[in-house]
């Protein structure tokens, strides 16, 4: 792997990025908008005096969570559509680096952007809502490392389809973690879900790190199995994934859908 | 020592050939034109050359490395541009030399160079977008440029660009071909130009190899004058519907799904 060429792959993402407005804004305040969202509905929540099983903040948790999930998938499967809306698509196939390169560079980019929103928006949720990371403790170091694996897996989903079905597959770079929202319990337990959702949510890394937040932030223990879990899971999402991209380049190869994008 | 070696290239897209055994050897330092009706296996060809279409038969080396084993390495050494290509929207010019520039490897430096080189010096500083298609080609050779690539791979590269520009374009190639010394592969429908800047031409029509040999040589081969003629001549000789995944632009289109 040339590490030059992973940074000249980032630094086009930063450099297209830095120049358009409504990217940063989608960037940035976007987030701090649903922040206020679920910071409002749980400042509602509290002075109702509602009874839950689990502490009002697990709400602001779960969102702070799940958009660590959204953001990257998103940042990384942005970095490969902007390739074929701007029809760039050949200038890079054309060029030396390799798929992996350019994989890495993607995932620099959509994580780097992650990590810039995600810190902004977790320190509003503190300012404004008096809801720290700290309370979920050194577990969050885990809870983000089980989410950021499943993030790039669903990106290199996206990307795959892409390859195969052209920019008529785009959409699902947004749609895609929405579908595994619901199945991941981000805002209420799994006990809540029928039988079958249930049995497909015990697949979904997601579900067990969400399990996870609400009982640390209920103040017990970290549930290791749980999270061994969710990381045994990510492994195999992960290699399921970039399986499948790497198959649908590889038909791009064969059957010349090049053309998809010219 | 040969900069293309390419043996046996077929390609077919619902069992109908594109490509039907090309082989095309081409020395270091040439300058050669690949030429052909719209639709006879050009840009399918030189997608096979880039390793970016796989082949269904036949071998391709560049520069000594075989594809697609070796493919990083080959293209470290070769650089592309094509009149369809288009430029990412919302960058500053610059920064878009400065990534090619840094995804082959070239110093940063190299970005004025170019530039200066090519007279677009005063759009380094505007957003890809805010350019005419005459300059984004120009944009688009200062890119295939900056690595000074040992060789160049043009598709159709001054299509947009009015007779002057052509012209300096020409010139600058033939210049930096003299003191580089890099091989070139190019296709054109602007004959007068191909007969200008090359030494060899290759015809193909219905993705076979018709004609080979200098413009003289295939003109008199074919009774014509000049190469335009010589065109002519072989597309009606020739003359088919576009093969399957190649339109009539020359630009290939979708099939196989």
């Amino acid at each position: 792997m040339n590490a030059g060429r992973v940074r000249a792959v980032f630094k086009r993402h930063l450099y297209m990025t830095l120049t358009s407005p409504p990217r940063i804004f989608d960037w940035l305040f976007w987030p701090a908008i649903d922040i206020m969202l679920w910071g409002f509905l749980t400042t509602f929540l509290r002075q109702q005096g509602a009874k839950l099983p689990v502490p009002i903040g697990f709400l602001l948790g779960g969102f702070l969570l799940w958009d660590m999930v959204f953001r990257s998938e998103n940042g990384i499967a942005l970095a490969f559509l902007d390739e074929t809306w701007s029809r760039n698509v050949l200038n890079i196939l054309a060029s030396p680096v390799t798929p992996t390169e350019y994989t890495a560079g993607a995932m620099l980019w959509g994580l780097s952007r992650m990590a810039v929103g995600w810190s902004i928006i977790a320190t509003q949720a503190w300012l404004v809502f008096s809801f720290a990371p700290s309370a979920y403790g050194p577990a969050l170091i885990l809870f983000a490392g089980a989410l950021l694996l499943f993030a790039v897996a669903l990106a290199m989903l996206v990307l795959g389809l892409v390859l195969r079905f052209g920019n008529g597959a785009t959409i699902l770079a947004w749609g895609a973690t929405a579908f595994f929202m619901p199945l991941s319990a981000v805002f209420y337990p799994v006990s809540v879900l029928p039988g079958w959702a249930r049995a497909i949510s015990g697949l979904l890394p997601t579900a067990q790190v969400f399990e996870s937040m609400r009982t640390v932030i209920g103040g017990g223990a970290i549930p290791w199995d749980r999270l061994a879990r969710a990381f045994a899971l990510d492994a195999a999402f992960l290699l399921g994934a970039f399986w499948f991209a790497r198959a649908m380049f590889a038909t791009l190869r064969r059957r010349g859908y090049i053309t998809r994008f010219m | 020592m040969y900069a293309i070696e390419a043996t046996g290239l077929t390609k077919s897209f619902r069992g109908t050939r594109a490509v039907d055994g090309i082989d095309l050897l081409v020395e270091e330092g040439d300058l050669v034109a690949l030429l052909g009706p719209n639709g006879a296996g050009k840009t399918t060809t030189l997608m096979m050359l880039l390793g970016i279409t796989e082949p269904d038969a036949g071998q391709v080396r560049l520069l000594g490395h075989a594809l697609p084993e070796e493919r990083s390495k080959a293209l470290q050494g070769a650089n592309f541009t094509a009149s369809y290509i288009s430029l990412p929207e919302g960058m500053r010019v610059k920064h878009y030399l400065q990534v090619f520039a840094d995804l082959y490897g070239a110093p940063a430096s190299r970005v004025q160079e170019m530039a200066g080189l090519l007279g677009i010096t005063d759009l380094l500083g505007r957003l890809t977008h805010m350019v005419s298609s005459g300059q984004k080609t120009l944009i688009g050779l200062a890119k295939a440029l900056i690595s000074r690539p040992p060789l160049l791979i043009l598709d159709e590269p001054t299509a947009s660009l009015d007779p002057e520009v052509s012209a300096h374009i020409r010139r600058l190639l033939l210049d930096l071909q003299i003191e580089q010394g890099f091989t070139v592969l190019i296709t054109s429908h602007n004959m007068a130009e191909i007969e200008r800047l090359c030494r060899r031409v290759v015809f193909i029509a219905g993705g076979r190899i018709v004609a080979d040999g200098s413009p003289h040589a295939v003109g008199a081969k074919y009774g014509a004058d000049d190469l335009e003629s010589t065109f002519l001549s072989i597309a009606a000789e020739h003359r088919t519907r576009p093969a399957p995944g190649e339109a009539a632009s020359g630009v290939p289109t979708e099939v196989g799904r």
